[in-house]
């Protein structure tokens, strides 16, 4: 049971090849994180991996099935501005039911408070709505969730809050996680491994 | 010491664009929205006796009995033209919901449905602009038998590309956004994201495209009738009304031309000028008012 990637070849149309055969595994239950510079192709990684871009050559395999082209994806992919991954012309409550009905307890876990249900994104900050993009990713269905940057934008508590409600479901419903970070500190306290965007080159 | 405040920089005498729009908007509306009722209660009250010919003096001026004067059968002048108007309406909102529906189908199916869509689309698009629109209008109603269907339909199927085309060039932009990958990660069917997520950010500009429309169906429903190709001679349509005053207009009977043509203007300039101030307070950007 591992998300398994294998020979993956991409380049932006017209860009430079940011990989060539990069190859790499994330066993069910752990967590991997990815780091390097600005400009590396990590969020590229991410898309690649959640099926939202189309790699050129080799194969992403989750748990032995390729990537679905149609319907639920099992990986899921958290974005780095919730504000952008939210339509601002629905409320809080749509938002999560467009994935599933989210149990009362995920919420308690994550922090989400029963009033924001009945909220627009613009009326919640950043962090407030970073949990809703959350929640909505932890579909029964997901097997693997990709951060991507996902609490950058945060101060220190929110992005320790987060964290630590996000790490606790994971273990216990034993989802794979793929980190994509450059804070090396927070890679350090929350990763089994670590992986260098240069080495997959 | 304290300098005297700059007076120009408190001046209330001159409102911001963006409200000034917003006002207008507001007294566009209402000349629209009175016009209507008008012409509605007018429909509804009026008797159609006064269509058929009758004892009524003919050819008399316009007077207390016939506000509008009578023609060369004694019809009053006034209920046809309210009748006239009032088809025109029911005609207008029919025909601009058929083609904005036209026009926000094809531009989102255009962006959303890949490449080989997107061709054919472009193409449609392209060939119908390619054609001159009055002869293609004329064609399409000629071939559909005139009345109501084929003036609706000639002027709907005539006038969809340049909104497509606008609606297309939004859902490219919105394509992309996040909250759309994240949509389609989670499964859900082309529809649903051009229904629930594209469509209500479109909304606002189909709302403008469809005000804009309506003047110029009621304008091209006048031509297509005046021309013959529209409605029978005796429907009371503005068109007709017009084309039977034109000879009249230089032996005296000035009133048989004058006044349909002037309802027609009045209503024509409310709502083209309403689509337009909507526009500037919905989308500021790309309006230049």
């Amino acid at each position: 049971m591992a998300l398994v990637v294998s020979g993956l070849g991409y380049g932006h149309p017209g860009g430079r090849t940011l990989y060539r055969d990069a190859s790499f595994r994330v066993e069910a239950g752990s967590v991997v994180g990815v780091t390097g510079p600005s400009g590396s192709g990590k969020s590229t990684l991410g898309a690649l991996l959640a099926g939202d871009l189309r790699a050129r050559s080799g194969e992403i395999t989750v748990d032995g099935a390729p990537l679905p082209r149609r319907g639920f994806r099992p990986v899921q992919l958290i974005h780095q501005h919730p504000e952008r991954a939210v339509n601002h012309k629905w409320r809080m409550r749509s938002v999560l039911r467009e994935s599933h009905a989210v149990p009362r307890r995920t919420l308690d876990l994550l922090g989400i408070r029963s009033e924001w249900l009945d909220r627009w994104p613009a009326e919640l900050s950043g962090g407030e709505l970073q949990r809703f993009c959350i929640a909505r990713a932890l579909h029964p269905a997901t097997r693997y969730l990709v951060a991507d940057e996902m609490t950058a934008m945060f101060d220190a508590i929110t992005q320790a809050q987060i964290w630590h409600a996000l790490s606790g479901i994971v273990r216990e419903r034993g989802l794979g996680m793929v980190v994509i970070s450059h804070e090396p500190a927070l890679l350090d306290r929350l990763c089994d491994e670590r992986i260098a965007v240069e080495r997959l080159r | 010491m304290n300098a005297p405040p700059d007076p120009r920089l408190h001046s209330r005498s001159r409102p911001r664009p963006r409200l000034r729009a917003r006002r207008d908007v507001v007294v566009s509306l209402s000349v629209v929205v009175l016009l209507v009722v008008c012409v509605i209660a007018g429909h509804l009250l009026l008797d159609d006796a006064a269509l058929r010919p009758n004892s009524a003096p003919r050819s008399s001026p316009p007077g207390v009995e016939h506000p509008f004067g009578t023609d060369h059968l004694g019809q009053d002048l006034f209920t046809r033209v309210v009748k006239g108007l009032a088809l025109s309406l029911g005609i207008g909102v029919l025909t601009a919901a058929i083609s904005t529906a036209v026009s926000a189908v094809l531009g989102i199916c255009a962006a959303l449905l890949g490449r080989r869509v997107d061709g054919v689309v472009s193409w449609l698009i392209d060939l119908s602009i390619g054609i001159p629109h009055l002869i293609f209008m004329i064609l399409l109603a000629f071939t559909v038998g005139g009345g109501v269907p084929g003036i609706v339909l000639g002027i709907a199927l005539t006038h969809w590309m340049s909104l497509a085309l606008l609606v297309r060039a939004d859902v490219k932009q919105i394509r992309g956004a996040e909250f759309i990958l994240v949509s389609r990660g989670l499964g859900r069917s082309p529809l649903f994201i051009a229904r629930r997520h594209v469509l209500p950010l479109v909304l606002p500009q189909l709302l403008v495209g469809f005000v804009l429309m309506f003047p110029h169906v009621i304008l091209h429903e006048a031509a297509l009738t005046f021309l013959g190709f529209g409605f029978s001679p005796q429907t009371p349509a503005i068109g007709i009304l017009l084309s039977e005053g034109m000879p009249h207009i230089s032996s005296g009977m000035w009133w048989l031309a004058v006044f349909p043509g002037l309802a027609l203007l009045l209503l024509v300039l409310g709502f083209a000028r309403l689509g337009d101030r909507v526009r500037t307070v919905l989308d500021p950007a790309t309006s230049n008012g």
